[in-house]
C-alpha cells in the first residue's frame, strides 16, 4: 500500500477528544493528522446533551473534570467559541433520607477534593434556587459554575482551533488497521492508504475495539445506545442542569427542555433508534422532577452510542505491550465535557511528557486481563 | 440557486439560505446532518418537512455531492410534536410495547457506503487532500 503522507502524531477519530489532542499538539509545533471514519462531531461528541458538569464526578475523573471547565471557559472568552455554553449551575436531586445521607458524603468527598459544592436539605432554599424543581426533593448538591453547551457546535469550534494551528482532518476516512514494525507503531492503514506516524492516540470510542483487537489488545469495552428527547420551545424558567433518578433535564437557549438519561436496560450494541418506551419514561420523570412540563410538547428525539467500561470511568493510558500509542476511550457518556482535559493529557502523554493533570485511576490495567463485561452486565428492566 | 441569500429556508427556525451556505463553506458542512446541527434547520415544530429537501439540495448544489450520496437526517419519533401528558399516560403503554426498537442500517454504515463518492466530490473543497507532497509539510 503506497505511503501517502506522515505526520508526528495520529489522532484517530475526530470527536472532541480527538479534536482537542490534535489541537493541543499542533499548537505545541507537531505535525498531527486526524482521521474520521463519518463527519466531524458526527457521534457522540455531537449529539450528547451538553452537560459540562463538576458535580457528582468520580475521584480519578473530577480533576479532569475541572481542568476541562477552565478550558471550555478560556475558548469562549478569550477564543471567541460561540457555542451556547453557559454556567448557572448543575444540581442533582435526592427524594430520600437514604439517598440525602449518600449525597451529603458526596458533597463531602468532592470538597475534599478542592470542588466548591453544596449540599442543600432546606425546602425554602432549594425552592429559590430553582423554583420549578418539585417539592418532593429533600435535598440538592449544587455546583455554581457547572453548565452546558451546544456540544456540535462546541466541538466543531474545538477542530476548528486545531485547523488554525494547522492540524489536517480527514474526514470519511476510516481507519482500518494500525501498523507495527516489532512492537512500536510505524503507521496506520485507512481506507485511503497508509500514513506513517510513530505516535498514533486512539480517541474513536467504541470502534476503538476491533483496531485494538486485532492487535491482540482486548479493550474491556462495550457500546450502549443512549436516548435524548426535546419538547417544542417554552419560555424560559430554567437556570440550571437538573439530574433527577433516571433522567436528567436542562432548558437550551431556544426554549427546548432537553430531557435525556441512559441505564442498563439499553443493550450493548450499535443500535441508534429511539424507542416509544423510553420517550414515555422521559415524559413520566420529567413531569415527576418539573411539574410544569405537564402541558408542554415533545418535539424530536434521538440517540448516540456510549463507550462503556465496567466501572463506568474512561480509560486514558499508554498502551504497555506497543510502543507509540496511547488510547482515551471507554468515555462512559463523560467524554464532552472532560474532551479538552483528557485530549491535553492524551497529547502530552503521546509527545513523552509527564501527563499536566492525575490520570493514574483511569489505566486500562485497572482491569484484569481476563475480564468479561458481558458476563458482568446485567439487563435490567426499563423503569417507566 | 440565484443570489436569494436572504430566502428563508426553515421556516419554524428562521433559517436563511446565508446561513447554510455559511455552514458549508465556514464550517465545512458537506451533509444536510451537519447544517441541521449547526443551524436548527430542521429542528422546529414540522420537523423538517418544509425545509428538508432544499437543504438537501443546497448542500449538492453548493458542494458537487450527489443527492443521493448525502449523509441525510432521519425520522424519529415523535413523529408530530406530542404533549407530554399524552405520552406518559399508562392507556398507551399497550400500544408502546408493541413498538420495539427496530434495527435499520445505522448512519455510520451509512458513512463507509457513501464515502467514496463522498469523498471525491468533496475532496477540493473540504476534505485536504492526502497526497505525497504533504510529507514534506
Amino acid at each position: 500500500m503506497e505511503t501517502l503522507a506522515a505526520f508526528d502524531v495520529v489522532v484517530i477519530g475526530a470527536g472532541v477528544t480527538g479534536c482537542s489532542a490534535a489541537y493541543h499538539l499542533a499548537r505545541e509545533g507537531h505535525t498531527v493528522a486526524v482521521v474520521e471514519q463519518g463527519i466531524i462531531a458526527g457521534e457522540a461528541s455531537g449529539r450528547n446533551a451538553g452537560g459540562i458538569r463538576q458535580n457528582g464526578r468520580t475521584k480519578a475523573e473530577l480533576p479532569l473534570a475541572m481542568n476541562a471547565v477552565n478550558q471550555w471557559m478560556r475558548f469562549r472568552d478569550e477564543l471567541g467559541g460561540e457555542f451556547e455554553y453557559t454556567q448557572k449551575g448543575n444540581l442533582i436531586a435526592g427524594y430520600s433520607t437514604e439517598q440525602q445521607q449518600s449525597m451529603a458524603k458526596d458533597a463531602q468527598r468532592l470538597r475534599d477534593q478542592g470542588l466548591s459544592v453544596q449540599h442543600i436539605t432546606d425546602k425554602q432554599a432549594i425552592k429559590e434556587l430553582v423554583p420549578a424543581l418539585t417539592d418532593q426533593a429533600v435535598c440538592v448538591n449544587y455546583v455554581a459554575n457547572d453548565g452546558k453547551a451546544q456540544p456540535f457546535k462546541a466541538t466543531r469550534f474545538v477542530a476548528k482551533l486545531a485547523k488554525q494551528h494547522g492540524a489536517k482532518f480527514y474526514p470519511f476516512t476510516q481507519a482500518t488497521r494500525l501498523v507495527c514494525t516489532g512492537d512500536a507503531i510505524s503507521g496506520i492503514e485507512t481506507a485511503r492508504g497508509l500514513i506513517a506516524t510513530k505516535s498514533v492516540i486512539a480517541a474513536s470510542g467504541p470502534w476503538t475495539i476491533s483496531l485494538l483487537k486485532d492487535i491482540g489488545i482486548n479493550l474491556p469495552m462495550r457500546v450502549r445506545r443512549t436516548q435524548i428527547c426535546v419538547t417544542a420551545p417554552v419560555p424560559y424558567f430554567l437556570d440550571q442542569w437538573v439530574s433527577s433518578g433516571t433522567v436528567y433535564l436542562h432548558q437550551t437557549v431556544t426554549g427546548g427542555v432537553i430531557i435525556g438519561g441512559s441505564g442498563p436496560w439499553e443493550a450493548l450494541n450499535f443500535n441508534k433508534e429511539c424507542t416509544l418506551s423510553s420517550l414515555q419514561r422521559f415524559s413520566r420523570r420529567a413531569q415527576q422532577a418539573l411539574p410544569n412540563l405537564k402541558n408542554v410538547r415533545l418535539l424530536r428525539s434521538w440517540a448516540g452510542s456510549v463507550d462503556m467500561t465496567p466501572d463506568s470511568q474512561l480509560i486514558l493510558d499508554r498502551i504497555r505491550e506497543v510502543e507509540g500509542l496511547v488510547i482515551c476511550v471507554g468515555t462512559c457518556g463523560h467524554g464532552f465535557a472532560l474532551g479538552p482535559a483528557v485530549g491535553q493529557v492524551c497529547a502530552e502523554i503521546a509527545t513523552g511528557k509527564k501527563p499536566s493533570l492525575p490520570i493514574e485511576g483511569l489505566s486500562l490495567y485497572r482491569f484484569a486481563p481476563d475480564l468479561d463485561f458481558d458476563a458482568t452486565y446485567k439487563i435490567t428492566p426499563e423503569p417507566l | 440557486m440565484g443570489d436569494c441569500n436572504d430566502c428563508i429556508v426553515c421556516r419554524c427556525e428562521d433559517v436563511k439560505l446565508s446561513q447554510i451556505r455559511q455552514a458549508i463553506h465556514d464550517n465545512g458542512a458537506v451533509s444536510p446532518q451537519e447544517i441541521k446541527m449547526l443551524t436548527r434547520a430542521g429542528m422546529g415544530m414540522c420537523g423538517g418537512r418544509v425545509c428538508g429537501q432544499i437543504v438537501g439540495r443546497v448542500v449538492a448544489a453548493e458542494t458537487g455531492i450527489a443527492l443521493e450520496d448525502l449523509v441525510w437526517t432521519r425520522s424519529r419519533p415523535p413523529v408530530r410534536p406530542t404533549l407530554m401528558e399524552e405520552v406518559a399516560d399508562p392507556s398507551v403503554d399497550a400500544i408502546f410495547a408493541q413498538s420495539k426498537a427496530q434495527s435499520s442500517t445505522p448512519p455510520w454504515m451509512l458513512h463507509k457506503e457513501t464515502s467514496a463518492n463522498t469523498l471525491a466530490a468533496t475532496s477540493e473543497l473540504h476534505v485536504d487532500a492526502l497526497s505525497p507532497a504533504q510529507e514534506e509539510g
